[in-house]
């Protein structure tokens, strides 16, 4: 059974691997792997939490459960064990290039321990983050997926400010912004568009969204960074960090419209915006870059809503 | 042939499933109604212990249960014939080429084409071919009208007739009085987690004017 199951994902990942186009693959694993060394080369525990965030947020979200479980009743916890090795390769590798073997050893434990934890059903609507613009159904939904996780990294960003440690600080600032942006790259719903009275309205609305709403998601995190080293050069960069990350937003909002059904072109751009959004956090020289990205893709989307509307 | 007694099933101290009895036999084909979030659902995936519950189910361990869920679900990069394939070796059954290309005469699908570009009618049509490959000795079947197209539905009554025929049972659900009416031995009820009335034996207009008027309030003057 574990033969057929691995064979069918080594099919998938070939053949999804395939359609990216093998050389984009190596870049996108290259970009992950060196930036992840970059940020957390003398902090291998940063490695082994995102690593816990990607495969629990993954344990929860599994849309292949049921099918799983109906048609492996006995064996789908291999099945799920698996698929989190496999999400475990590139972390473990980095691991072990920054002298982590330890938290190898804690990455496996969550191999194995995460598929014990029972998926819950809940009833109850959940919560999102407080005071969000009223409308802005997309923020509204990545709160409901992210809050539990998002409290864990806010918690970790507190113990960064409190040790003085401004790396961990950053990486859960730049883990934060990245789980929130690909959250937000949800299928444009056609019908949702034509409540705008026109292209400019639906723009400006969703700016106002993206600036109010990543003050909000932001400000606990920037405050934490803010602590690390009280000063007005730190203060400098939580503005940069917050300007940067609201462009993030609005270009991954606009990136929707221009590649409603591309998935895999979308992908490919989020990975180069995110590290675009890198870049510019840290440098404050590649704002400039991001902002005409912005210019140049709300230039776009207004198109494309035009398209939609006509 | 499969008999559940007292089931009970609360999520986090709310009940959703309450004292659930129910005696499914060869032979017979059950509906089972009820509104959105009655319980349907959660007492099927009980079923096939998908989930915890209270109460016991019990079937002998030989007999084979087939489930078609209400939401498809196909991986990526997965062709039609590859997902036949691949639920039919996980059911330890051979593949005959010949047979699946017979039956899909029947349900004209491109099975060479990815499942997950399949409309959903063709999505539903590829899960009901796979379950009838796999010759199950009891099939619950959650929604299968929903999103299902023409042809498709003519298939599939004529398939659970045709296991009724062969001695086996079907259980499935739907919102959709006449279907079940059309080829039902047995129609429950369930209401807020309980079955609350069996409408064996009566037309579709008696049942919509019966739940219509005693747990919905929906009679007009």
């Amino acid at each position: 059974m574990l033969n057929l199951y691995i064979k069918l994902r080594l099919k998938t990942i070939c053949r999804l691997c395939k359609a990216i186009g093998v050389f984009a693959c190596v870049i996108i694993l290259a970009v992950f792997i060196v930036l992840m060394i970059a940020f957390t080369r003398n902090l291998p525990y940063q490695t082994t939490l995102l690593y816990a965030v990607v495969v629990i947020m993954l344990h929860f979200s599994r849309p292949d459960a049921t099918f799983l479980q109906t048609h492996f009743p006995a064996t789908f916890k291999r099945l799920y064990i698996i698929d989190y090795l496999a999400i475990a390769i590139p972390f473990i590798f980095i691991l072990l290039i920054t002298n982590g073997i330890l938290y190898v050893g804690i990455v496996l434990l969550l191999i194995v321990a995460v598929p014990q934890i029972p998926r819950i059903n809940l009833p109850f609507q959940l919560p999102t983050f407080p005071l969000l613009s009223d409308g802005s159904y997309e923020y509204q939904r990545a709160g409901r997926l992210f809050l539990p996780f998002y409290a864990l990294l806010l918690l970790t960003a507190a113990i960064g400010a409190y040790i003085a440690n401004k790396n961990l600080v950053i990486v859960v600032n730049i883990i934060t912004v990245a789980i929130t942006g690909i959250l937000l790259c949800l299928k444009i719903n056609r019908t949702y568009i034509f409540n705008y009275v026109s292209a400019n309205h639906a723009i400006k609305i969703k700016c106002k969204h993206t600036f109010v709403n990543a003050a909000i998601i932001m400000t606990p995190m920037l405050v934490c960074l803010l602590l690390v080293s009280p000063s007005w050069l730190q203060t400098g960069i939580c503005l940069s960090f917050y300007v940067n990350s609201s462009m993030f937003f609005l270009q991954l909002i606009m990136l929707r419209f221009i590649c409603p059904e591309q998935d895999l072109t979308a992908l490919l751009v989020y990975i180069v915006l995110l590290c675009l959004f890198v870049l510019s956090a840290m440098i404050p020289l590649f704002t400039f870059a991001s902002l005409s990205v912005v210019a140049i893709m709300t230039f776009r989307a207004r198109s494309s809503i035009n398209k939609m509307l006509c | 042939m499969l008999e559940i007694n007292n089931l009970s099933k609360k999520y986090s101290g709310k009940t959703v499933l309450e004292n659930i009895c129910y005696k499914f036999e060869s032979g017979k084909i059950y509906g089972i109604m009820g509104e959105n979030g009655a319980g349907k659902s959660t007492l099927f995936r009980c079923i096939m212990r998908l989930e915890k519950f209270d109460g016991s189910i019990s079937a002998s361990p030989s007999q084979k249960i087939g489930y078609l869920s209400d939401t498809p679900f196909f991986y990526s990069f997965v062709t039609g014939m590859e997902y036949i394939e691949f639920c039919l070796k996980a059911s330890n059954l051979p593949i005959d080429k010949q047979k699946i290309t017979a039956l899909n005469e029947k349900f004209a699908l491109p099975l060479e084409r990815y499942a997950t570009s399949y409309s959903m009618g063709m999505k539903k049509r590829l899960m009901i071919m796979t379950l009838m490959l796999q010759d199950y000795d009891l099939v619950v079947l959650d929604e299968p009208f929903n999103g299902l197209d023409l042809a498709g539905v003519i298939l599939l009554k004529q398939w659970i007739r045709q296991m009724k025929e062969e001695g086996k049972c079907v259980v499935l659900s739907s919102h959709i009085i006449s279907s079940l009416t059309d080829i039902c031995d047995d129609i429950s009820y369930i209401h807020k987690g309980r079955t609350v009335a069996n409408f064996t034996g009566k037309s579709a207009e008696e049942i919509e004017m019966e739940i219509s008027k005693f747990y919905l309030g929906l009679t007009s003057n």
